[in-house]
């Protein structure tokens, strides 16, 4: 009847230990979010983002990233490498424009975009700046496009 | 006659001279090896701008660096690289311009030297490159290690087995033409 009892204790330990180390599995090993299905906090033209940031890109950094944001704009430049898809949206006329990292698990979805073609994607913002040469640029990271 | 040859001559070689290439959309990497993880990150969004006259610029924002795993890009910004404090890492450097040819096709050999800031310390850094001209494109690369100590990147804890001191830099950026 002891051992019994002790059996029973030893099979409840390992059964602790074994969903704990799950669980600690799947933290670290948790993949980066996923935007695709989130509804974005801001939705704005690619117009009026960079003429925030062209007036005050630490502000507009500052205000924009932490939130998820969609943007409305025609495509400027699309790069596409064995790393993945970059897109660009902005006018042809200007040095500036909001440059996209497009997320890897959409690969498929960004190969049907064209150049000039009006998109609307959604994702993080990672930077913000204003440069004398290159005009005004707003990064983001992990874009997917809103459908 | 012989004036009028040479001042147009004069005047071709300062305008090529002048010319610069640039990118918003170079890829920048790194990886770190260590005993027990070898951790790659990419960002496809640094800027880029090449004078012919030889100088090369480049800037990266922290937080564009995309890792495989979430934790991972939330301790590399949170704990290491202090994303919120030193946005960007730069890199402002010189090279021979008279080793590349730009009006002629072919790959050619740089020796760069500059100064490389991360994490808010500026380092010197010499290393090769090489620069690819092709039909008025030009694609400059360059692979470098640094050593994270040298900017303030302490390693502590459990962390010293999967993070690398050294760290291989991996630099690729396709310029076009400024004021095409």
């Amino acid at each position: 009847m002891h051992i019994k009892k002790r059996g029973k204790i030893i099979i409840i330990i390992m059964i602790i230990i074994t969903i704990s180390a799950l669980i600690v599995w799947q933290y670290i090993n948790k993949p980066n979010i996923d935007y695709s299905n989130l509804k974005p906090d801001v939705t704005l033209s690619y117009t009026a983002l960079l003429k925030e940031a062209n007036t005050n890109d630490t502000a507009t950094f500052k205000k924009y990233s932490h939130t998820l944001i969609a943007v409305t704009g025609f495509v400027k430049e699309i790069k596409n490498d064995s790393l993945g898809f970059v897109v660009q949206i902005g006018d042809t006329t200007s040095l500036s424009s909001i440059v996209c990292q497009m997320d890897n698990r959409y690969n498929k979805d960004c190969s049907t975009i064209k150049k000039s073609q009006l998109i609307n994607l959604k994702g993080k913002m990672t930077g913000c700046s204003n440069d004398e040469l290159l005009g005004t640029t707003v990064e983001m990271n992990f874009c997917v496009l809103q459908k | 006659m012989k004036k009028i040859i040479t001042v147009i001559v004069l005047c071709t070689t300062t305008v090529a001279h002048a010319q610069k290439y640039f990118t918003k959309s170079g890829n920048i990497s790194f990886s770190s090896k260590a005993s027990l993880e070898t951790i790659e990150a990419v960002n496809k969004t640094s800027a880029c701008v090449l004078d012919t006259k030889g100088i090369l610029d480049f800037a990266v924002q922290i937080k564009g660096f995309v890792f495989p795993k979430a934790l991972m890009q939330q301790h590399f910004n949170e704990n290491y690289m202090e994303s919120d404090k030193f946005p960007k890492a730069t890199f402002k450097g010189t090279f021979d311009s008279k080793t590349v040819q730009y009006n002629t096709g072919g790959t050619y050999n740089i020796n760069v030297k500059g100064k490389l800031t991360i994490h808010g310390i500026t380092k010197d850094i010499n290393t090769t490159g090489t620069i690819v001209v092709n039909q008025g494109k030009i694609n400059a690369k360059s692979t470098f290690n640094i050593t994270l100590a040298d900017y303030g990147i302490t390693i502590t804890g459990m962390a010293k087995d999967k993070i690398a001191n050294d760290v291989t830099i991996n630099v690729d950026a396709a310029l076009q033409r400024l004021g095409k």
